[in-house]
């Protein structure tokens, strides 16, 4: 029984892994190129949470249609950002791209509860499931996985064949070795943000496909927390790294889950942050530079 | 009597061996020089010596005692102070509280008072006494090469390690520098190295002896004149006589 | 070189406040609610302003020192007055003990990863305290009732208005004549360097880690004494949704940004400025205080980043008034 429970929660682990990863890569590639963490990184994949759920629920569009729409709001909003904000601070001190992310985020939250209250909203999209020896897992769920290893694999070409996927891995490489090559750096930071800001509300559409309830304007919070245990397990600046993070860091919650589930009288969904947290400690306490990748 | 020794030192940055298991040796007082293109491993070198990277293989020795994995504030302690190559002040503070900080925090381990007072003598000494009381970030780079290098003194150091210091410099401020620089060497009976990669007049004026750098690995060392007129290292350098 | 002057404008100002307060009638709540915003600015300013570090959750000291008075008071109370000593001493350790488990470990990183290992940590002990149910879990601890037993209406009605009133007053002046020690003494310099130039500190012969260290335990010993008087003493409660919500930490970091981070005027400028704001406009608009705030933020980081003090310092470099102000 509990052998089977746990080869549930680690299958369902791997595949919100992928989730995880993807919405993750987003975070790295912006550190990686312009040296900046997003600390709001939340509030952009409540973004995308809510564009699925506003599409699904108006237009009857489904979820998965969803995701390039949501990809393209992620881009123009990065860009509206950059633009504004970030690019005045490329060579600020760290202090005041933290406290900028930071408020970038809290003021996406607000604007979002005005414009759509604090309720927690779902959908439910029933495309059926697939029935295996120990479970059952609706298919919602293995298109979200399979959705993050495509865009993933999409972007890793991007990267490596195009001319401009090769520019923007020079930028981060050296700044003004690439700069000395000919490459606008600063065209390649508003790229690079946007896209950064593009794939983070575009994984906000796959984790609703994954779990399409508990939709709210302040749930982007947790998904912070968790990015960034992801990117420091996998190295901050590398996508790569943060995308097989997501795999472990999926599969250890959930494998977290069944175990503190056994603790009698413990909820398990309400240590969940205790537990993200908890395990940022010990990574960073072991090695901070990212256990897969490098910096 | 030997203050620093380096052993067999390596490190390794993923796969460039940027410091190919380099033996050094320097004397209490000993005026040394290291020569090198960009890309020979002075810098990493100097790094590894004060403490702001770890080695991969070998060992330090700093007055016979091991500092391999000490971290880099307790080396200024014992006596290692550096300056950079692109100096590095302290931006929002002045001239004095920048040099009064290493008089506070290297080996003297000063009081705030005290520290200002060793402050203003170094001051004065380089020459920017007048500037005391301005702020780090408005010096000119040639000021804040000479603050560096206060910084450094006020910190007591039993070892001075010098990045570059004359590079940019007019040959004037060039032999002044190295004046005072010896002056103080013999005054507080400093060891000190100085790094350059061309400025080849400069090192025979100052240095006894100098080391070669080549591709991480030393590549010969000896008596100064000799060394620079080496066959290999002439060769390394593109072939000019260079004294 | 010792620069006291500073504290002179310092005091005068804290004075001129607590008369208006004192002798003008229906001025106390304003004045202290001024002074609440002073004191977590002035807090935080020791830790974000000297070494540059931000901790996203700031709140969660004032809710842990809120906490200590609170479980000291609610299961302590035959004590008698010892439960209020004892309510100082819970809130200082469990500061000491957040800290030192966060700062220990996170500190010896750079800014960004220690600012990341502070995000969840209000959420998470709200969390913890909620999910685990420790001290009434969501329904928080609830005193009034308590201390009107143990110590009779009237002293229990002193303790929460005067005794609060006079503890939060003492905290504001205290971290004030810290603030400005720290700013004279080596302690200051090591922090001065550190946050300029964190490689460049560790050459000079600075224990990065050490100085950042006691920066923070010093700042969050100061806010949990915060949480302890301004919260659970003077409101009689303890709610876990209160104690530990971030918008606490915006508006911290907020008054100290505005006010000039890392100076002594700052934090109190920036407070009485806040303060005197959301006092009068809450009427007008009130829940969207974090949507204001944000844009603000925002808005000062990128174009008054050294914030009113300043500026004020930059204009004031060569005159004579320039020592009264740091």
């Amino acid at each position: 029984m509990i052998a089977e429970q746990l080869a549930a929660n680690l299958l369902y682990g791997a595949i919100l892994g992928g989730v995880y990863g993807l919405a993750t890569m987003g975070l790295s590639l912006i550190f990686g190129v312009l040296r900046i963490v997003n600390v709001g990184h939340g509030a952009f994949i409540m973004i995308g949470a809510f564009t699925a759920y506003w599409m699904f629920i108006l237009y009857s569009i489904a979820p998965v249609v969803s995701i390039p729409i949501a990809l393209v709001i992620g881009l123009a909003l990065g860009f509206v950002i950059f633009y504004s904000v970030i690019k005045r601070l490329v060579d600020a001190p760290e202090l005041s791209t933290l406290l900028a992310t930071f408020a970038i985020g809290l003021l996406i939250e607000e604007a979002a509860k005005v414009a759509w209250g604090s309720d927690y909203v779902g959908y439910s999209w029933d495309i059926g499931s697939l029935s295996l020896p120990f479970t059952t897992i609706p298919l919602t769920k293995i298109l979200a996985f399979v959705s993050s290893v495509v865009i993933a694999a999409v972007v890793y070409l991007w990267f490596q064949k195009t001319k401009l996927g090769a520019a923007v891995r020079a930028v981060v490489e050296d700044r003004d070795g690439a700069m000395v090559c000919g490459i606008n750096v600063n065209r390649i930071f508003a790229l690079s943000f946007s896209l950064g800001i593009g794939l983070t509300v575009l994984s906000g559409v796959l984790v609703t496909l994954f779990v399409p309830v508990g939709i709210n304007v302040y749930m982007g919070g947790e998904y912070t927390l968790k990015a960034f245990v992801i990117a420091v397990l996998g190295g901050l600046a590398s996508p790569w790294g943060a995308f097989y993070a997501g795999f472990i860091f999926g599969l250890l919650e959930n494998g977290s889950y069944t175990l503190l589930g056994l603790i009698p009288g413990v909820e398990p969904f309400g240590l969940t942050r205790f537990v993200s947290f908890a395990m940022l400690l010990i990574i960073l306490l072991i090695k901070p530079s990212g256990l897969l990748g490098g910096e | 009597m030997v203050l620093l020794k380096l052993e067999g030192v390596t490190k390794r940055f993923g796969g460039l061996v940027a410091v190919d298991h380099v033996d050094l040796e320097v004397e209490r007082g000993e005026a040394l020089g290291i020569v090198g293109p960009n890309g020979s491993g002075k810098t990493t070198l100097y790094n590894l010596i004060s403490g702001v990277y770890i080695p991969d293989e070998g060992k330090i020795y700093f007055e016979g005692k091991d500092i391999t994995d000490l971290p880099a504030h307790e080396r200024a302690s014992l006596g290692i102070a550096r300056t950079f190559q692109i100096p590095r002040p302290f931006g929002s503070a002045t001239v004095r509280e920048n040099v009064a900080i290493g008089a506070m925090f290297g080996r003297a381990k000063a009081g705030v008072e005290e520290a200002m007072e060793i402050a203003d003598e170094y001051i004065k000494l380089v020459g920017i006494y007048e500037l005391r009381d301005k702020e780090a970030r408005l010096l000119t780079p040639l000021e804040k090469k000479l603050m560096e290098l206060a910084r450094a003194l006020a910190m007591k150091p039993k070892l001075l390690l010098l990045d570059e210091l004359l590079a940019g410099m007019n040959p004037k401020d060039i032999g002044r520098i190295i004046e005072l620089i010896r002056r103080v060497k013999e005054e507080e009976n400093i060891a000190v190295v100085s790094m350059v990669e061309h400025l080849m007049h400069a090192i025979t004026k100052f240095a006894e002896r100098v080391i070669v750098m080549h591709q991480g690995k030393k590549l010969i060392e000896g008596e100064t004149r000799e060394v620079l007129n080496h066959p290999k290292v002439v060769e390394v350098y593109l072939g000019k006589r260079v004294v | 070189m010792a620069n006291y002057k500073p504290l002179i404008p310092t005091l005068v100002i804290y004075t001129i406040l607590i008369a208006i307060g004192a002798l003008v009638p229906g001025m106390w709540q304003p004045v202290m609610f001024v002074l609440f915003y002073v004191a977590i600015g002035q807090a935080l300013n020791i830790f974000l302003g000297f070494t540059g570090y931000v901790n996203f959750g700031y709140v969660a000291l004032l809710g842990v020192g809120a906490y200590g008075m609170g479980v000291a008071l609610k299961y302590y109370t035959y004590l008698g007055v010892g439960a209020i000593v004892l309510g100082v001493i819970l809130a200082v350790f469990f500061a000491l003990l957040l800290s030192l488990a966060v700062g220990g470990v996170a500190l010896r990183l750079r800014g960004a990863y220690f600012a990341i290992a502070t995000i969840g940590v209000n959420e998470g002990l709200k969390h913890l305290i909620e999910g685990a149910r420790i001290w009434g879990g969501s329904h928080g601890i609830i005193l009034s009732g308590t201390l009107r037993k143990a110590f009779g209406s009237e002293f229990a009605n002193y303790l929460s208005t005067f005794v609060a009133d006079v503890f939060l007053i003492a905290i504001v002046v205290i971290s004030g004549i810290v603030t400005i020690y720290i700013l004279n003494n080596r302690i200051g310099y090591a922090l001065l360097a550190l946050r300029e130039d964190e490689d460049a500190a560790k050459v000079m012969g600075i224990n990065v880690t050490k100085y950042k260290l006691i920066a923070f335990i010093i700042s969050s010993v100061i806010a949990a004494l915060i949480g302890a008087s301004a919260w659970t003493l003077k409101m009689t409660y303890v709610f876990p949704s209160d104690v530990f919500a971030i918008g606490y930490t915006v508006e911290a970091i907020v008054i100290v940004m505005l006010g000039g981070a890392g100076t002594l005027l700052g934090p109190l400028i920036g407070g009485i400025i806040y303060g005197v704001l959301k006092y009068y406009l809450s009427v007008i608009l009130p829940g969207l205080q974090l949507l204001i705030l944000a844009p603000l933020l925002i808005v000062i980081v990128v174009l008054f980043p050294e914030g009113i003090i300043g500026y004020v310092k930059k204009k004031l470099r060569y005159t004579s008034v320039f020592e009264y102000v740091m």
